[in-house]
């Protein structure tokens, strides 16, 4: 106790600091304050808070800030539920830009947008029927459809509907209970309203952003060599039993004379992961979980289309490999698929709930896969022929495939290994305790209030605002910028902070190593 | 291949034996102090301090690094007892 009490005599900076934040966290239970620890995601949300002239509610869904790049084409999933297919129900989804958060600012219906906000995607108008969602393409506001779109980060962006048809109401008719809800006519009521409660679930979802799309495959000549061309379930997928098989490939008719072979097949992975990939493709040691959708031989050329009524699966991760090859010794086998193959491809997917094993083998088929694949294989066959001595041997590719594990495989593994260690007492504190320190989230800080008696009967009261007050603190030193180049106080004085705090901790660290501060109490004590 | 099997053996050997246990999503309360929600809200607050006094988050941060450099040379301690290097 003496010891401790001495050695902690001789770093006061350690005592302040360790003070200070016993003092924050005892007021912080006392005080009682929530903080946001997850922030929801904002595509899937959508706002009718804000009311049209007629007192009916005008749908909105706010996206957020950090859209980056250039955009042609955005894909918009729409949907109202609960529509007919009766009337015309012609509508238009419209996107808009804003400086500031649009939800802070009272939705302006007649004048179009609120203050700071600017319509920056025009959305093609489209029938909501009994189909109630659709996808459209957006083209940039008052420009040709080609014209691209650059997102601001920095800026807000929302979607909102409107009328698309010129003076003319639009109604949209609602479900048997013959409620009925109207989009405005866009020159009385900009924005769309709608009454009753038969629009449940609208929703306007961006779904995806194709970047400046280049010259697709439309642009390249077909492939007519014999090859795979899709296949599903997809890889990364995570599905439901039943699962639906599918098989494309194409088969050039000069090779129909080598006798093509076609196998899908598809296998548990949440038993036997250490083991099974390797002994693959070894006859008798085959993967005795193996489930063969199609195995024979194409007799015809041209596509090749295969596909599974459903199959029903527990739970649980799967892996589902496509092979095209040629016959070896006149035959065609999957024991000798490894020597024969045209091309072979795996896809993993997941049905239901994935399971703790069959995700470390997933994640290290998937990373083993990317460091090859770009060369030779998107199989475990194909990755395994660099180490196969008698063809396709390459003592580079098989050492490192033997030894070097890539860093995302790592960084998975080290995924594993958190959800399944680091999260389970007595470790799981540490873990909690990091990530609540490293979470950069914020509270708002409490209010003070004290009453005041004034007299016998009268009393009155005193508020202090902290966030308030820190908050005009912060603006305060953010105005404060160097006349000459425009630099802010923080610009100017944090790199000399940031120094002389590396200073200050290199310092106490070079001192308790050397023992510098003991020599020197010594030298007193004496 | 080999040295992630060989990391996926271990993990799979710790993480069977750490199912046995349970999870851990928030710190315990003792004798009715809610010690999850007082850090939760104390760093909440430090940040909130931080976004505005910057000063005082790279002052925290300096602090961190000095106590991660105080927390390596106990978990060497801990591991390596009495032959652990020192300055005495």
């Amino acid at each position: 106790m003496y010891k401790i009490r001495q050695y902690l005599e001789k770093q006061p900076l350690i005592i302040a600091v360790a003070v200070s934040i016993l003092a924050v966290l005892v007021f912080s239970l006392w005080a009682r304050h929530v903080r946001a620890d997850i922030q929801q995601p904002t595509d899937s949300a959508y706002d009718i808070s804000n009311r049209n002239s007629s007192g009916q509610a005008v749908y909105i869904q706010y996206l957020g800030t950090g859209f980056s790049g250039d955009v042609a084409g955005l894909e918009v999933e729409v949907g109202l539920d609960n529509l007919s297919d009766s009337g015309t129900n012609v509508v238009s989804l419209n996107m808009i830009q804003c400086d500031s958060a649009p939800a802070s600012i009272s939705w302006d219906v007649t004048g179009g947008y609120p203050a700071g906000c600017g319509q920056v995607w025009d959305g093609q108008s489209f029938s909501i029927g009994a189909t109630y969602k659709t996808l459209i393409t957006m083209n940039t506001y008052g420009a040709v459809a080609s014209t691209t779109l650059t997102f601001n980060p920095a800026k807000h962006y929302a979607f909102y509907l409107r009328g698309a048809q010129g003076s003319i109401p639009l109604r949209i008719y609602g479900s048997a209970t013959q409620n009925y809800a109207y989009v405005a006519d866009a020159h009385t009521q900009d924005g769309a309203f709608f009454s009753g409660t038969t629009l449940a679930n609208p929703y306007f979802k961006l779904v995806g952003v194709p970047v400046n799309p280049p010259c697709g495959s439309e642009c390249e000549p077909p492939d007519t060599t014999t090859h795979i061309v899709s296949f599903d379930p997809q890889d990364g997928a995570t599905t439901t039993s039943p699962v639906t098989f599918n098989f494309h490939a194409y088969i050039n008719p000069a090779d129909l004379g080598n006798v093509i072979g076609i196998r899908l097949g598809f296998h548990n992975i949440n038993q036997n992961t250490l083991f099974s990939d390797h002994f693959e493709g070894i006859g008798t040691l085959d993967d005795p979980y193996d489930i063969i959708l199609v195995n024979q031989q194409a007799t015809t050329s041209g596509d090749f289309i295969f596909s599974t009524s459903t199959v029903a699966l527990a739970d649980g991760n799967y892996r589902i490999e496509a092979t095209i090859q040629r016959s070896v010794f006149g035959v065609v086998d999957s024991s000798f698929a490894h020597l024969g193959v045209i091309q072979q491809q795996s896809h993993q997917f997941i049905v239901g709930q994935e399971t703790f094993i069959g995700h470390i083998s997933q994640s290290s088929f998937t990373e083993a896969n990317a460091i090859f694949g770009s060369s030779t294989a998107t199989s475990t066959s194909a990755l395994a022929s660099s180490c196969n001595p008698i063809s396709g041997f390459n003592v580079t590719n098989c050492l490192a495939f033997l030894f070097i594990p890539d860093s995302k495989q790592v960084k998975d593994t080290m995924t594993s290994f958190q959800n399944g260690v680091l999260t389970r007492f007595p470790i799981g504190y540490v873990t909690r305790f990091v990530s609540i320190v490293s979470n950069p989230a914020t509270s708002t800080l409490p209010t003070f209030t004290v009453n005041l008696q004034l007299g016998a009967t009268a009393s009155t009261s005193l508020t202090f605002d902290m966030q308030d007050t820190i908050t005009g603190a912060g603006s305060l030193l953010d105005s404060i910028t160097d006349p000459f180049h425009g630099k802010t106080l923080r610009e100017v004085v944090e790199p000399f902070v940031l120094l002389f705090v590396a200073l200050l901790v290199i310092l106490n660290i070079v001192a308790d190593i050397t023992g510098s501060h003991k020599g020197g109490n010594k030298h007193k004590d004496s | 291949m080999i040295t992630i099997l060989f990391l996926n053996f271990l993990v799979v050997i710790l993480g069977a034996i750490f199912s046995l246990f349970p999870v851990i999503d928030k710190l315990p309360v003792l004798f009715g102090f809610d010690i999850d929600t007082a850090i939760v809200n104390g760093m909440g607050s430090l940040q909130a301090l931080f976004s505005t006094f910057w000063i005082l988050q790279d002052i925290f941060y300096g602090f961190l690094a000095l106590m991660t450099y105080y927390t390596i040379k106990v978990v060497i301690k801990f591991f390596l007892g009495s032959r652990t290097p020192t300055n005495d």
